[in-house]
């Protein structure tokens, strides 16, 4: 079984990069305002929400959610402490019940129902009536109470995308309004540009960010700091897992399983569904290759970059097996503008956005 | 001497020589039922004993001694006999190794023979493997001429944008072209005021120049020179307006033609997302907030499950904090350096 690199170089040097690391153990208990020092980053994804504080001694702590929520019939509704009991998070509003997050996920499959998901290809769907109550929840849930007076908050948003139409100002304005609903101080930063302050530090955030999602994919060239070109693809995981099972013939949960079962690796197929995948992996990593170097070429008052770029790809898209090789063999048949140094995967790809959310909120509270 | 036929070989083989060819013939020789005989269709056979053996190697060898001319010592005879025994075993040790060779032979084929059909199972089993194979290249070959034709299709979409975006690169050409022209129409209008202006000036001054002699002629016919300045103002009034107005509503009719031209073909040539009001999101939020008794929830009661992160942020915040005071430090050097 070939190995999966971490990072691939095009200058033969002989850096080992550590594997990514998944979440820690849970640490569990509630963070006191006292422990944690001010501002805090909050990922808005479109499967799950994060946040992340920094504590007295420097450690990250960090919070999930799956940003999703499902309504639960009236015949359980009376059973509120059950549910309590269960440690299953619930809301009531408008005379019916929500379940929230994870759970809402473990009761579906239970229920044979579906969940509700308050965003779509990485903005809020207006769709939903009822997604703005619950992301309330959700957030509140994740942020928690603010430490200290007009506590920052750095939130993630999606550049606008090349490929479809998106309501950034309303999605962004939402989110805005429920932080400072909560008592904190939001700003929004680009989620590709929180890759570059979380990945790039040795390079004085020069290079490429690219956070892999389940709705889209989110790009930043950064020089020093400065986002150059940003744009989004509204093409992530959810795509991919969407076209395997239309060719494949399996459903959608299926094809997603596929995707993230063990010993997947694009570099080396293993049967007809692994040679979908990677097809379609194939194909997204291409189009936002074409985008990118197309998007470079046309921007005005873009920075001359005279050393070589890293590529740093984040998200759990980009955590299959053999998806930087992949990646790297795209990058060759496309006429790129810049030098690229080499590529690689974000050390922890899960928490890359929010903790350069909070990389942003801690630079403000200095 | 005793002549030789005086002497039977009785005599000269040795007990323990008779035992060892009884050995050897037991040995080199097979036991047969008598129903594998008939079964063979064998009827009649002729059976000969140990012991007939032993005579007819004896007889032989009389035979051979008595052939020879003279009379053989009894030692000449033993020698005689012992050596023909000999030969005797070695013809028949020759017959067993030959026939353990034959053996062998058999075994070797036999075990080729299994090989040999080893190698059919493994030539049938590759062949079904190189079928199996093949299905899935030929499978494999479709999929990639169905992703042909989408890159085709999708090829033929990025060229007809691009034939688009050229028009467009045109339109917004010819729409600059227009607003050059404008800017000369107006630097042309702005002459002609300019120059009207003189020339009304210059009316003027000479009417004026008229209207003063034509007072000093009036000063002598009271009451008419009022009403001759009044028309005359009144004139040069609707006059100036009358032009100046004129200008401005063509310069301004084109302008404004021109400039709406530009914004249509700008606004169709740029992605822009669309801007939704977001008059209800303050009060539909100030609605979830402040109506707080219309939710229940059992979220103070649970705690999230909170994780370490291996990544830290402190290199990236150190890496910031200089960049800034790097910037900042460059600021105040521009600051401090007299302007040229």
């Amino acid at each position: 079984m070939p190995t999966d690199p971490q990072r691939i170089h095009f200058d033969n040097t002989d850096e080992h990069d550590t594997d990514a690391l998944p979440l820690g153990a849970p640490a569990g208990g509630t963070q006191r305002a006292t422990d944690v020092q001010a501002g805090k980053g909050l990922d808005v994804g479109t499967a799950n929400l994060l946040s992340a504080v920094r504590r007295r001694d420097g450690k990250i702590m960090v919070k999930r959610e799956r940003n999703m929520f499902l309504e639960i019939p009236s015949t359980v509704q009376r059973n509120r402490a059950m549910l309590t009991r269960l440690g299953v998070p619930y809301v009531s509003y408008r005379d019916r019940l929500y379940v929230l997050g994870d759970s809402s996920f473990d009761l579906a499959n239970m229920f044979g129902s579906e969940v509700r998901r308050p965003m779509q290809d990485g903005f809020l769907s207006p769709k939903e009536q009822d997604a703005i109550p619950m992301l309330r929840f959700i957030v509140e849930r994740l942020v928690g109470a603010r430490s200290v007076e007009n506590e920052p908050v750095y939130f993630s948003v999606p550049a606008p995308s090349i490929d479809r139409e998106n309501d950034t100002v309303y999605h962004q304005g939402v989110i805005e309004s429920l932080l400072r609903k909560l008592g904190y101080v939001p700003h929004p930063i680009n989620e590709g540009h929180a890759v570059v302050y979380a990945e790039l530090a040795e390079k004085d955030f020069t290079g490429i960010g690219i956070s892999c999602g389940g709705g889209m994919f989110n790009v930043c060239v950064a020089y020093r700091t400065i986002p150059a070109v940003t744009f989004s693809v509204s093409r992530g995981g959810d795509w991919i897992d969407e076209h395997v099972a239309k060719v494949m013939g399996l459903s959608r949960t299926r094809a997603c399983e596929l995707k993230e079962s063990e010993g997947v690796n694009l570099a080396e197929p293993r049967n007809r569904e692994e040679e979908a995948v990677v097809l379609y992996y194939r194909n997204l990593i291409e189009y936002v290759l074409r985008n990118l170097a197309n998007r470079f070429s046309l921007a005005q008052d873009v920075p001359s970059f005279s050393e070589p770029v890293e590529i740093v790809v984040s998200g759990g898209t980009s955590m299959v097996g053999g998806f930087v090789e992949v990646f790297a063999q795209e990058l060759k048949k496309v006429e790129f503008p810049l030098k690229v140094l080499g590529i690689r995967r974000a050390n922890d790809p899960l928490t890359s956005v929010v903790r350069g959310c909070l990389i942003a909120a801690a630079l403000e509270q200095q | 001497m005793r002549p030789w036929r005086s002497v039977t070989l009785r005599r000269a083989v040795k007990p323990e020589d008779r035992h060892r060819v009884a050995q050897v013939i037991e040995k080199h020789t097979e036991r047969v039922a008598l129903g594998e005989l008939a079964a063979a269709g064998k009827s009649h056979v002729r059976v000969i004993s140990g012991e007939k053996t032993l005579a007819i190697i004896e007889a032989i060898v009389d035979q051979t001694i008595a052939r020879r001319a003279g009379e053989l010592a009894d030692v000449d005879r033993e020698r005689i006999v012992r050596e023909a025994n000999e030969q005797f075993q070695r013809v028949v040790r020759i017959q067993a190794d030959a026939e353990a060779l034959v053996q062998q032979q058999k075994e070797l084929i036999a075990g080729q023979a299994a090989r040999i059909a080893m190698l059919e199972q493994a030539v049938r089993k590759a062949a079904s493997v190189a079928k199996r194979h093949e299905k899935r290249l030929g499978n494999a070959r479709e999929t990639i001429l169905s992703y042909d034709q989408e890159i085709e299709r999708l090829a033929a979409q990025v060229r007809r944008d691009a034939e688009a975006m050229d028009g467009l690169k045109k339109g917004i050409e010819e729409r600059v072209a227009e607003v050059q022209e404008l800017r000369e129409l107006m630097r042309s209008l702005t002459a002609e005021v300019t120059a009207g202006r003189d020339r009304g000036t210059k009316d003027v001054a000479s009417e004026l120049a008229e209207l003063r002699s034509a007072l000093k002629a009036l000063d002598a016919k009271p009451g008419a020179g009022h009403e001759a300045v009044e028309a005359l103002l009144g004139r040069l009034q609707e006059r100036d307006a009358a032009s100046t107005q004129q200008i401005e509503q063509r310069f301004e009719a084109g302008l404004q033609k021109t400039l709406e031209k530009v914004s249509k073909t700008l606004y169709s040539a740029t992605a822009r997302p669309v801007d939704r009001p977001v008059e209800a999101t303050d009060a539909m939020l100030a609605r979830i907030f402040d109506r707080a008794d219309e939710m229940e929830s059992n979220l103070s009661r649970l705690e999230v499950e909170m994780s370490t992160t291996r990544a830290g942020i402190e290199d990236s915040l150190d890496r910031l904090k200089r960049l800034k005071d790097e910037t900042l430090g460059e600021g105040d050097a521009e600051e401090a350096a007299p302007a040229p």
